[in-house]
């Protein structure tokens, strides 16, 4: 029964990881289609769009960080593995076991951080030094969700690594370009 | 002072030695140092630089030029590059070679990113050429070292991340980087030149010296790539958009070409966003952290005391660029390049400076360090590129990869002696003076 739930929960979470990665690549098109636009307006009106610049650069703040979270499940993130490769393999288990708590650690701390910046956002009301006055608590906290996400994603790779499952699965489309 | 050198160096190499994702690594550095050494709310610093970094609008050119690299990925440019150049090089020795080369060439000048590049370009020319008879060992070494390029000659990701970290106009970057890209290219062309008249001095059999009929009907196969290359490169240099809004450019171009090239269909544009999400968010992740990461050495005044000592020991300034040089050779054998520069950045500027070479100088110089760490094993992002499309070992791939290696070490240390090579057009263009 316990172990059904869990099995349940990583669903869900990578369900929540791939849609989160999803919206964030909806947010990249959007930032195309913003600064086409702005392209535009600027060629053929020659005026500017006041919003472009502003809206671009926190959708892509969101794409950021919706896209961790799925990274770190599909493995997009670099590590060094020169010397988990080298040493045994109870070694190299230690090793992963070690990083990925550090790695709740950390994100833990940059979830809270984001969510604290958030947070304070909204209660003093905080809008973009801009003539849009974007109330910032909007883009700050997509950049919270996806650090929430990346965390418990992080939770998800511990509780597999006790498990004996597989920590990193392959992304659904492979090709070599996405090397960077 | 020595107390913290020594505790960030050993927090750095623990973690990163064992394992633990770049980007999370470098933020836990930079949270530790601040919470050993410093008494201050550090979630406020971390969550403020965080912010700042990801929404800063000289970095949006960034994701784009890497959806950009996807969507043209998923066409069928690399095959009309492929029929496209071979006519053009059949009477130079070494004959289709030439093709990895001046195929990645072409490539980089509207793609940001190496392993994109080589990846795309590899994907046909590798099996072309080796169904023809060409030296598989040149035509494996030839697409890394050329696959490099797609960093030095703009767009380039690499360049723009610099400009953010360094505060430094990414437009200037882009233009010094088109006559080291060009250099660079020919030298890679002269060596296997040279090597295919030693090794395979008949050549390989079947090809025949192309016809003028065939090079004029060859500049149709050329024409997407040519059209893109005028859209990003030529909309930046006529001052009509800024890097950024000439990706925005190149992205609608890309999605042009791919409409005519009848692979833009609903899955392509779907995976190619996602791939790309995935990419972005490791490169933002990782900018933001040694973004953090500098601010915090910038508070515990680790690269002024850093810079003390190196000047201490009194070097020239063009031993001190020899010692930089190896010191990222060894870097970029154990990490991707990309981190290697952006952690060591907030020390490594200031020295240069100080030296008297330029900003814009240094960063064609890091761009070439990461292009020999791409190519370097173990960690080599065009090696494995090219190990996923031949399936040969990382060993064998480097070991061809070698001289090209060479070339670019040769060619770093000749634009030490001679920074003009890099500045001059751009002050030039641009005026002179330092941004």
């Amino acid at each position: 029964m316990a172990s059904f739930i869990i099995l349940a929960c990583f669903r869900w979470l990578d369900r929540f990881s791939a849609g989160a990665a999803a919206i964030g690549a909806v947010c990249l098109v959007a930032m195309t289609l913003l600064m086409l636009g702005e392209v535009i307006a600027r060629s053929v009106f020659s005026t500017s769009l006041t919003f472009s610049w502003e809206f671009s650069s926190y959708f892509m703040g969101a794409a950021f960080f919706l896209g961790a979270a799925y990274g770190l499940r599909t493995g997009g993130h670099v590590r060094v593995t020169l010397l988990s490769e080298t040493v045994s393999s109870t070694v190299s288990r230690f090793l992963d076991f070690f990083s990925t708590v550090v790695g709740i650690g950390v994100t833990f701390y940059i979830a809270y951080a984001l969510c604290d910046m958030t947070y304070n956002s909204y209660k003093r009301e905080v809008v973009s030094f801009t003539p849009n006055e974007t109330p910032l608590i909007f883009p700050q906290g997509v950049l919270a969700l996806g650090g929430i996400l990346l965390f418990l994603q992080m939770l998800g790779r511990f509780l597999r690594l006790v498990c004996n499952k597989l920590p990193d699965a392959e992304p659904e489309s492979r090709d070599p370009g996405n090397a960077q | 002072m020595i107390s913290s050198i020594a505790t960030i160096i050993i927090l750095l190499v623990v973690l990163l030695g064992s394992g633990v994702w770049i980007s999370l690594g470098l933020f836990s550095v930079g949270i530790g140092g601040l919470a050993i050494f410093r008494d201050m709310p550090i979630e406020r610093q971390l969550s403020i630089s965080i912010w700042n970094t990801v929404t800063s609008e000289s970095l949006i050119a960034l994701p784009l030029f890497i959806f950009m690299a996807e969507i043209l990925f998923r066409t069928r440019l690399s095959a009309s590059l492929f029929k496209g150049l071979a006519p053009w090089v059949t009477n130079l020795p070494g004959r289709l070679m030439h093709i990895n080369v001046l195929g990645c060439t072409m490539f980089a000048a509207i793609s940001g990113s190496s392993a994109a590049t080589a990846a795309t370009v590899g994907r046909i020319t590798l099996s072309e050429l080796s169904s023809r008879g060409y030296d598989r060992k040149i035509a494996m070494g030839s697409l890394a070292g050329a696959g490099t390029l797609g960093f030095l000659i703009p767009p380039s990701v690499i360049m723009i991340i610099y400009g953010v970290l360094s505060d430094t106009s990414v437009l200037k970057l882009f233009i010094a980087g088109v006559v080291p890209g060009m250099l660079l290219a020919l030298s890679y062309m002269v060596y296997i030149a040279v090597r295919t008249v030693i090794s395979q001095p008949d050549g390989p059999r079947e090809d025949s010296t192309a016809s003028w009929k065939e090079r004029v009907r060859s500049i149709f196969d050329l024409g997407p790539v040519m059209f893109l290359i005028l859209l990003v490169l030529g909309s930046m240099y006529c001052g009509l958009a800024s890097p950024t809004e000439a990706a925005a450019v190149g992205l609608f171009g890309s999605f042009v070409v791919s409409g005519f090239q009848r692979s833009l269909n609903w899955e392509s544009v779907r995976d190619a966003s996602m791939s790309a999400v995935r990419t972005i968010s490791m490169v933002g992740l990782i900018v933001s952290s040694a973004m953090f990461l500098s601010q915090v050495l910038a508070f515990l005044g680790l690269p002024r005391a850093v810079a003390e000592k190196i000047a201490a020991l009194e070097l020239s300034a063009f031993a001190l660029v020899l010692l930089l040089l190896v010191f990222y050779m060894i870097l970029g054998c154990v990490l991707e390049g990309m981190s290697a520069i952006v952690m060591t950045l907030p020390v490594t500027l200031p020295l240069i400076l100080a030296a008297g070479y330029d900003k814009i100088w240094f960063g064609v110089f890091l761009v070439l360090v990461v292009e020999m760490a791409q190519i370097t094993p173990p960690i080599g992002f065009n090696l494995f590129v090219i190990q996923t499309l031949t399936g040969e070992p990382i060993g064998a791939i480097a070991r061809a990869a070698l001289p090209f290696f060479i070339i670019m070490a040769i060619f770093t240390i000749l634009l030490a002696l001679f920074p003009e090579i890099v500045t001059f057009l751009p002050d030039k263009l641009m005026g002179g003076g330092m941004r």
